[in-house]
């Protein structure tokens, strides 16, 4: 069980992992949506600018397939990650009032029933699909789009073997809060014993308190004229 | 029984979303589960299954109008991090002070503009309930009344543009976003001042449950106000108008829009000093989570919407709405019907890509004759009328998001009878809301037919 349990953490921080650094496509992703839009812009003051470099080689059509490519890396990246993170979003109504041990089982089954013959279909299948673009050498249908069509189809499974690490990672926690050591339990039972909104909660207090340092001051003040 | 199929691919979907597994990988689940039954009954073939990755990749990665929802949820999650609202609610305090309800006002107020940035529901309710319910609490407040105000105008963020949901849905019915998102001003912009209407009018009747403010709140020298006023609401109000006015302008798409608007929010946090490596870190992150949530759930509801037009379910559908002879309005207050009920249980994510792929084909033979201007504004309108239903989704028990997520932050001592019954209130104006447009097409429509 012990050995399980390690199995699963690790596991667990090799998606978390994945997910950290993807989540931080964000940011190229912002700044090549707006240099496409300045770039867009210029255009239309200084025409000669269309000679330039950065519009002969690189082009609005090259980075707008370039903004769905990081967006695309980016969530399917991030899918594990979410679920190691307990984001994915549940109908609480009933879960609410069931046993911890009883979420646990349901859990289990899910994660192996539901998620990982998904993970298996789109990762089969996907893997087929990225496959062929490789082997026509597809790229763009736009002519001044991106090449290697691969690698972007290939991120497809490569994001679902992510989440199927993810799901067994979760099974295997669930299956050692149900049958493993009580001392196991609690490190095991993040699941089904805590929610998301702690860390929602915690996040906004945090926020409120940097907010209360900054503004001490004032803050005092006020509550000291009311 | 094979007619039967696509019916009970809902009642197993219902069954197994109420376990508490997550929505995402129930609906690939029974997805999967369906086309495997199929599969034995020969109406399916699994090499049929080779075709999601195809659909996922054309429908979901391939996509440069959904590039617009990380955008827009990283712009939120950045200007929730910025001390926007903090300033917002100080300010707008000082400015109600005088007048019935001023703190719920404010709030309300608050929720409107914030709104007009945000959309993500979850973490904006949980932000405005901790800074405004123990103020309100502590102003002796009636618990029903703030509890309410704060949830229904801390959901206002899915309709007023612009909304993560009105991109989905613009998307899901194949209409422009820049429609939608013109069409929900009026419609949210009334909804929030049927908000404070309200508010205002208990709050005049009965002073005891919104007490007003001492007036010596903040500076009373009209030019310190002043300076007060424009340091607040300028950075958030240029923002919006930097989003908005470009997409209505045309100058922009609403991915471009979003992505300026991050980058825009970015700066905002960074000019109030806020901008710390671990803010960002947590900006980053919280962001990518909440698209891998959104996501997981496209990438679900792919597969069981896939499975469930390959057994017939779209035909089945149109059959059972045409053979019931109620017509395009029965149709469409039956819908109605049927978001609002599922509301009790569901939150916009589910219903927006469960209900919408289904039900798409039916609204498109919708015939409203003289009462939509023009044939191409019915499915605008219906999006908006949905828009305008799930506020209520939000809001209703027993399962509410934003009741789950005031419950989860509210101090202790307050009830979550009391939360239920403050809402009430403003379930019953979002009701009238959405009559109003029903009966009103203009309400939703006027913008969109004079701007595009």
């Amino acid at each position: 069980m012990y050995a399980l349990m390690k199995l699963s953490d690790l596991l667990a921080s090799i998606v978390t992992w994945i997910g950290r650094i993807a989540a931080w496509l964000a940011v190229p992703l912002m700044l090549i949506i707006a240099v496409d839009i300045t770039m867009r812009k210029l255009i239309e003051f200084y025409p000669d600018l269309i000679d330039s470099f950065m519009f002969r080689e690189i082009g609005s059509t090259k980075l707008q397939e370039m903004e769905w490519h990081l967006h695309a890396v980016l969530f399917l990246l991030c899918l594990g990650y979410a679920y190691i993170k307990n984001a994915h979003v549940r109908v609480e109504v009933v879960r609410e009032r069931i046993r911890p041990r009883l979420r646990a089982w349901f859990e289990l089954f899910g994660a192996i029933v539901f998620v990982v013959p998904y993970c298996y279909v789109v990762v089969a299948y996907g893997f087929d699909f990225a496959e062929r673009a490789f082997m026509l050498n597809e790229r763009s249908s736009a002519l001044t789009g991106l090449p290697m069509r691969w690698i972007i189809k290939g991120m497809l499974p490569v994001g679902f073997i992510v989440l199927g690490i993810a799901a067994l990672s979760v099974a295997l926690r669930n299956f050692i809060y149900l049958f493993g050591p009580p001392e196991l339990r609690q490190e095991a039972g993040t699941f089904v014993e805590h929610s998301d909104i702690e860390e929602l909660v915690h996040e906004a207090e945090e926020e409120l308190e940097e907010y209360e340092r900054q503004h001490g001051r004032r803050q005092t003040q006020q509550s000291q004229g009311s | 029984m094979i007619e039967a199929l696509p019916l009970l691919m809902f009642a197993a979907l219902a069954l197994f979303i109420f376990t508490g597994f997550p929505v995402a990988f129930v609906l690939a689940g029974v997805g999967l589960l369906f086309g495997f039954i199929g599969w034995t009954l020969d109406v399916f073939t699994f090499a049929r299954f080779t075709l999601i990755p195809l659909r996922i990749y054309g429908g979901t990665m391939e996509n440069l109008v959904l590039v617009a929802i990380p955008m827009f949820i990283f712009m939120g999650t950045m200007l929730e991090k910025s001390g926007v609202a903090e300033d917002l609610l100080n300010t707008l305090q000082v400015l109600t002070r005088r007048l019935p309800g001023g703190l719920a006002l404010s709030v309300t107020l608050m929720g409107t503009i914030l709104a007009a940035t945000t959309g993500i529901i979850g973490a904006s309710v949980v932000l405005m309930t901790l800074m405004a319910l123990p103020v309100m609490m502590q102003r002796n407040y009636h618990i029903p009344l703030a509890a309410g105000t704060i949830a229904a105008s801390g959901t206002l963020g899915i309709l007023i543009p612009p909304s993560i949901m009105l991109v989905i849905m613009a998307d899901l019915l194949s209409i422009p976003v820049g429609t939608l998102f013109i069409g929900a001003v009026l419609p949210g912009l009334m909804l929030a001042s049927f908000y404070m209407v309200y508010i205002l009018g208990i709050a005049a009747v009965r002073p005891d449950i919104a007490p007003p403010l001492p007036a010596d709140v903040g500076p009373d020298n009209p030019i310190e106000l002043a300076v007060m006023v424009l340091r607040t609401f300028l950075p958030p109000i240029a923002l919006i108008v930097l989003v908005l006015g470009s997409i209505f302008g045309g100058l922009a798409t609403p991915t471009e829009a979003a992505g300026v608007g991050a980058l825009g929010a970015t700066l905002l946090a960074f000019f109030n000093g806020r901008l710390t490596w671990r803010t960002f870190r947590d900006v980053v992150e919280r962001s990518a989570l909440t698209g891998a949530m959104l996501f997981g759930i496209f990438v679900g509801a792919t597969c069981f919407s896939f499975v469930f037009k390959m057994l017939q379910g779209d035909t089945v559908i149109v059959q059972i709405v045409q053979g019931s002879g109620v017509g395009a309005w029965g149709v469409l207050i039956a819908l109605m019907a049927v978001v609002f009920v599922l509301g009790f249980f569901f939150d916009w994510f589910e219903i927006t890509l469960i209900v919408l792929p289904v039900f798409a084909p039916i609204i498109q033979l919708l015939d409203f004759g003289d009462h939509i201007p023009l044939s191409t504004l019915v499915v605008p309108w219906f999006a908006i009328l949905m828009a305008v239903n799930l506020q209520t989704s939000f809001l209703t028990p027993p399962f509410g998001f934003a009741l789950f997520y005031m419950k989860g932050v509210a101090p202790a001592g307050v009830r979550i009878q009391q939360i239920y019954q403050g809402i009430i209130p403003f379930v019953i104006l979002q009701v009238i809301g959405l009559a109003l447009i029903m009966a009103f097409p203009e309400i939703a429509l006027y913008l969109p037919q004079l701007l595009l």
